[in-house]
C-alpha cells in the first residue's frame, strides 16, 4: 500500500493492527489445551474409533434388517409416546400462561417475580430425563412420571418465554386502551395479549415437537413409551427388533414436525 | 352512504367474526378432547397423584439434607462430563459445515446428493442423544468414548439443519450485488456468504454447547460415561442424599454454561 | 371546509400548582397552573423534553402527579375512585404520535375498541362486538376520512402513517369525547399529512364541541390551528396567549434557556420555529 507517484498529499496510510495479538495467541493456546486434555480425557481418537469400526459393522448388521416380528407389541409404546407428548405439552402450555404472567418483571411485583424465576429455572436446569428418573422413584414406574417430568420441564421453559414477551411487549397500544377508560383486564386482553399470542403459540408448538422427541427416551428410566420397548430389545439383544422402533419414532417425530410447521404457517 | 349495502357488510363482518370465534372453540374443543385422552390412555390420574403425594414427600425427605461428602469424588465424573459436552460440540463442525454447504438450497447444484445428506441429517438429528449413546454402549462397551461419538452424531444433525438453513436464508441481493462487481465464486463465498452466517454459525455452537452440556450429563444413565452415572449409582443404592449432591452439582454446572453461553452469544450477533 | 372555534367561558380544565418530579430530582412539570376553557383549541408548545407529555398525562392520570390538581369538569381527578377515573377517561380521548394501534387486530376492531369502557364483561372477553358498535365505527371511519370499505378488515399494521392515525382518530370518536388530547399527533407525518390532520382535528372538535389539548413543536401548526398556545419551556410556563402575540423573542427565550441546559436537539427545534 506505498504511496503512489506523485500523490504526496494523502495522509499516511495507517497501521493494520495485527491479527496475532497477545491476547488472541493466549485463548488459542488455552484452546488447545483444553482440547487435547479432552480428547484424552473422554477417550476418543482417531486410534479409537479406527479399532471400533468393526464392533460398529457388527452393531449395524444386527440391526439390519429391522424385523417386524412382534410387531403388535409396538402398538401401545407408539401411542403413549404420542399421548405423553401431547399431554404434557398441553398441561405445561397452560400452566406456561399464568406463571409466565407472574414472572414478568413489568407486571408483576418484586416479590413474587424472583422466586418464581428461580423456580423455573431449576425445573429447567435439570434434564427431562432426570426428573422422569425422580418421578419413577416417587410414583413408580408407567408413562405418568413421564408426562409428570416432561410438563415440569416444559413449565420451566415455556413460563420463561412468556414471560419474556411479556416483558417484550410495547406499551404503546397499552397506553391507548387505557386511555379509552377500559379496565385494566380489558387493557390486558385487548393491549397486550394480541401482542403476546403469536409467540405463545409458537413456543407451545415448537415444544410439542420438542416434547414427544423426549418423551422417546423417557422410557429408558421407565417411564413408558417406545423407550421403553427400546431398552428391553436392546437388553435382551434383539437389535432388529429395535431398529423397528427406532424406525417408527422417526416416523412419529418426523410427523410431528411436518405438521408443526404447517400449523405455525397458519398462525402468523 | 348507501344504508343498505352498509347494513350487508356490517352483517358480514359480524358473521365472519363469529365464524372465527366457533372456529377458535372448536380448536380448544379438540384439544381438549384430546388431552382427556391422553390422560386416560397414559393412565394420568389426579387422584394418584394426590394420593401418590406422600411418595413425593417422602422421597424429598430422604434426599435432604445432601450429603456433601461424595464432593470430592464428583469431580472426575463432571470434568468428563465437561470434556465429552465440549468435543461433542466442536468436533461436529468440522462435518456439519461441509454437510450444510452440500444441502443448503440455494447452493447446490446436485438435488440427488442434496436430499439424501439432508435425509441423512435429518436422521442424525431425530434419534436422541441419549438413544445413540445406548446403540454404541451395545457395540462398543461403556465409557466415555461411547458417550462423545453420540454427541457428535446428534449433534452434527442438528447443527447441520441450522447451518443450511442460515445459508438459505441469506437475502440474495448481497450474493447478487457481489456478482455484479464482478467477483468470482469463491470471492462470493469468503466476503459475501461466510461473513453473512458466520455470526449464526457462532451463535449455534454456543447454543448446542449448552444443550450438549445438559445431554452430557444425562449419558451415564445408559453407561456412557460422566456424572450421570454418579447419579445412577447413587439412586440405585438408595442414596438419595448423595443423588441430590449430584444433582445439585448439576444444575450449577449448567447454570454457569448457561451464563457464560448466553453472555458469548450477545457479543456474537 | 373549515368551522370556526367556538369558546364558551367555563372552564373544563383546571389545573393547579401541577408539579410532577421523578425519583424526587427530576422535575418533568413544575407548579403549572392553568385553566382553559370549553371548547378551546389550547397547543402546548415547546421543544421535546419540556414537560408537554408529562402535563397532557397528567390530565387523564395516566400519569399520577406529584403534588398540585387536576380538576376536569368540575371533578378532582386526584380524589377519583377507580370507577370515576376510567369514566372520565372515557370522556377524554387521546391521540399520539406513535398512532398506537393494536398492529395484528383489524381497523375496525381498533376502532371498536373505544367502546371498550361500556363493553359487557363476556363480550370483552370473547372480542365479540354488538352491531351497534361495528355501525357506530364505522361512521366514525367516515368522519376521520377512510371511506373504503375495504381497508375496515384490513390488519392495522398495513396501513400508512396518515391512514393510522386517521384510524386512531376514528377510535377517540367513538368514545364521543369532551376533551381530546393530543400528544404532538403529526410529527411521524410528512408535510401535507400534518395539514391534512390538524384540520381534521380542528374541523372535528369545533362540530362537535370539542376541547382539544395538544402538544406540538412545529411553530408554523401551532400558529395556524390554535386559538391559544401555551409555550413550555424547562416545566414551567413562559408564555399564555393567542397565536399572534406569539413573537420571536418568546419563541427564542423558549428554545434558548432549553439550549443553555444543553437538553434535546434544538438545532432542528430552532430551525422549525425559525421557519416563518
Amino acid at each position: 500500500m506505498a504511496a503512489e507517484q506523485g500523490n504526496t498529499d494523502r495522509p499516511p496510510t495507517p497501521e493494520m493492527p495485527s491479527r496475532f495479538t497477545a491476547n488472541r495467541m493466549l485463548i488459542a493456546v488455552v484452546f488447545i489445551a483444553v482440547y487435547s486434555w479432552s480428547v484424552e480425557g473422554t477417550g476418543l481418537s482417531i486410534v479409537a474409533l479406527i479399532e471400533g469400526l468393526p464392533d460398529f459393522w457388527q452393531l449395524g448388521q444386527h440391526m439390519f434388517p429391522p424385523s417386524l416380528e412382534g410387531y403388535e407389541e409396538l402398538w401401545v409404546p407408539f401411542l403413549e409416546t404420542l399421548f405423553i407428548g401431547i399431554l404434557a405439552t398441553i398441561i405445561g402450555s397452560v400452566f406456561a400462561i399464568p406463571i409466565g404472567f407472574l414472572g414478568a418483571a413489568n407486571l408483576s411485583h418484586p416479590v413474587i417475580y424472583y422466586p418464581i424465576r428461580l423456580v423455573l429455572t431449576v425445573f429447567r436446569g435439570v434434564s427431562e430425563v432426570i426428573w422422569a428418573l425422580l418421578f419413577v422413584v416417587a410414583v413408580g414406574l408407567g408413562p405418568m412420571p413421564g408426562v409428570l417430568a416432561l410438563c415440569i420441564f416444559a413449565v420451566g421453559v415455556q413460563s420463561k418465554l412468556v414471560a419474556e414477551a411479556v416483558e417484550a411487549v410495547d406499551p404503546g397500544p397499552l397506553e391507548a386502551i387505557r386511555t379509552t377508560g377500559a379496565s385494566p383486564w380489558k387493557v390486558f386482553l385487548y393491549g397486550a395479549w394480541p401482542q403476546v399470542l403469536p409467540l405463545y403459540l409458537t413456543y407451545a408448538l415448537y415444544y410439542w415437537d420438542h416434547n414427544t422427541r423426549q418423551a422417546t427416551i423417557l422410557g429408558f428410566v421407565g417411564a413408558g413409551g417406545l423407550g421403553q420397548k427400546l431398552l428391553w430389545d436392546i437388553s435382551v439383544y434383539e437389535f432388529e427388533k429395535a431398529t423397528t422402533s427406532i424406525v417408527l419414532m422417526i416416523v412419529l417425530i418426523t410427523a410431528i414436525d411436518r405438521f408443526c410447521l404447517y400449523l405455525r404457517s397458519k398462525i402468523i | 352512504m348507501n344504508n343498505a349495502t352498509l347494513d350487508a357488510e356490517i352483517d358480514s363482518l359480524i358473521k365472519l367474526r363469529q365464524r372465527v370465534l366457533l372456529n377458535w372453540l372448536f380448536i380448544l374443543t379438540v384439544i381438549l378432547a384430546v388431552g382427556g385422552y391422553a390422560a386416560w390412555f397414559t393412565g394420568f390420574d389426579i387422584p394418584e397423584l394426590v394420593t401418590g403425594w406422600p411418595h413425593i414427600w417422602n422421597l424429598l425427605k430422604r434426599m435432604f439434607p445432601p450429603d456433601f461428602s461424595i464432593v470430592p469424588i464428583l469431580y472426575g465424573p463432571l470434568i468428563e462430563t465437561l470434556q465429552m459436552a465440549l468435543l461433542g460440540t466442536t468436533i461436529p463442525i468440522f462435518f456439519a459445515v461441509p454437510l450444510a454447504w452440500l444441502t443448503a438450497v440455494n447452493i447446490r447444484e446436485d438435488h440427488v446428493l442434496g436430499n439424501i445428506v439432508r435425509l441423512f441429517l435429518h436422521v442424525l438429528r431425530t434419534i436422541p442423544e441419549l438413544l445413540w449413546a445406548m446403540l454404541l454402549v451395545s457395540a462398543v462397551g461403556l465409557g466415555t468414548f461411547p458417550g462423545t461419538l453420540a454427541l457428535i452424531l446428534h449433534t452434527t444433525g442438528s447443527m447441520g439443519k441450522f447451518f443450511y438453513e442460515a445459508i438459505e436464508a441469506i437475502d440474495p441481493g448481497v450474493i447478487e450485488a457481489m456478482e455484479a462487481t464482478g467477483a468470482n465464486q469463491f470471492k462470493v463465498l469468503m466476503f459475501g456468504i461466510i461473513p453473512t452466517v458466520l455470526p449464526i454459525y457462532m451463535s449455534v455452537v454456543l447454543l448446542y454447547w449448552e444443550f450438549n452440556t445438559r445431554a452430557a450429563t444425562i449419558l451415564g444413565l445408559v453407561g456412557a460415561g460422566g456424572i450421570g452415572l454418579t447419579l445412577t449409582h447413587a439412586i440405585q443404592a438408595f442414596e438419595y442424599d448423595e443423588a441430590v449432591t449430584c444433582l445439585i452439582a448439576i444444575v450449577l454446572i449448567l447454570t454457569v454454561i448457561d451464563r457464560i453461553s448466553n453472555y458469548l452469544r450477545s457479543k456474537v450477533i | 371546509m373549515s368551522e370556526q372555534i367556538q369558546v364558551s367561558g367555563a372552564p373544563i380544565i383546571v389545573v393547579n400548582d401541577l408539579t410532577k418530579s421523578y425519583d424526587g430530582k427530576i422535575n418533568a412539570i413544575m407548579e403549572i397552573s392553568l385553566s382553559i376553557a370549553k371548547g378551546e383549541f389550547t397547543v402546548l408548545f415547546g421543544p421535546s423534553g419540556v414537560g408537554k407529555s408529562t402535563l397532557l398525562r397528567c390530565l387523564n392520570c395516566l400519569v399520577e402527579p406529584t403534588s398540585g390538581d387536576v380538576i376536569v369538569d368540575g371533578q378532582q381527578v386526584g380524589d377519583m375512585s377507580n370507577k370515576e377515573l376510567l369514566a372520565l377517561r372515557s370522556d377524554v380521548g387521546m391521540i399520539f404520535q406513535e398512532f398506537n394501534l393494536i398492529n395484528r387486530m383489524s381497523v375496525l376492531v381498533n376502532v371498536m375498541c373505544g367502546r371498550l369502557h361500556d363493553m359487557s364483561f363476556f363480550r370483552a372477553l370473547t372480542y365479540t362486538f354488538s352491531r351497534e358498535d361495528h355501525e357506530v365505527a364505522i361512521h366514525a371511519l367516515r368522519r376521520a376520512g377512510l371511506h373504503d370499505t375495504e381497508l375496515y378488515t384490513r390488519r392495522a399494521d398495513t396501513l400508512s402513517g396518515g391512514q393510522k392515525q386517521r384510524v386512531s382518530i376514528a377510535r377517540m370518536l367513538v368514545q364521543e369525547p369532551k376533551i381530546i388530547l393530543a400528544d404532538e399527533p403529526v410529527a411521524s407525518l410528512d408535510v401535507k399529512m400534518q395539514h391534512t390532520i390538524m384540520q381534521l382535528v380542528r374541523d372535528i372538535a369545533a362540530r362537535d364541541g370539542i376541547t382539544v389539548v395538544m402538544s406540538l413543536h412545529q411553530l408554523e401548526l401551532a400558529k395556524q390551528y390554535a386559538s391559544r398556545i401555551i409555550g413550555l419551556s424547562e416545566g414551567v410556563v413562559a408564555f399564555d396567549g393567542p397565536p399572534q402575540s406569539l413573537s420571536n423573542d418568546v419563541i427564542n427565550r423558549i428554545f434558548k434557556i432549553v439550549d443553555d441546559k444543553g437538553v434535546g436537539s434544538q438545532d432542528n427545534e430552532s430551525a422549525d420555529a425559525g421557519n416563518e
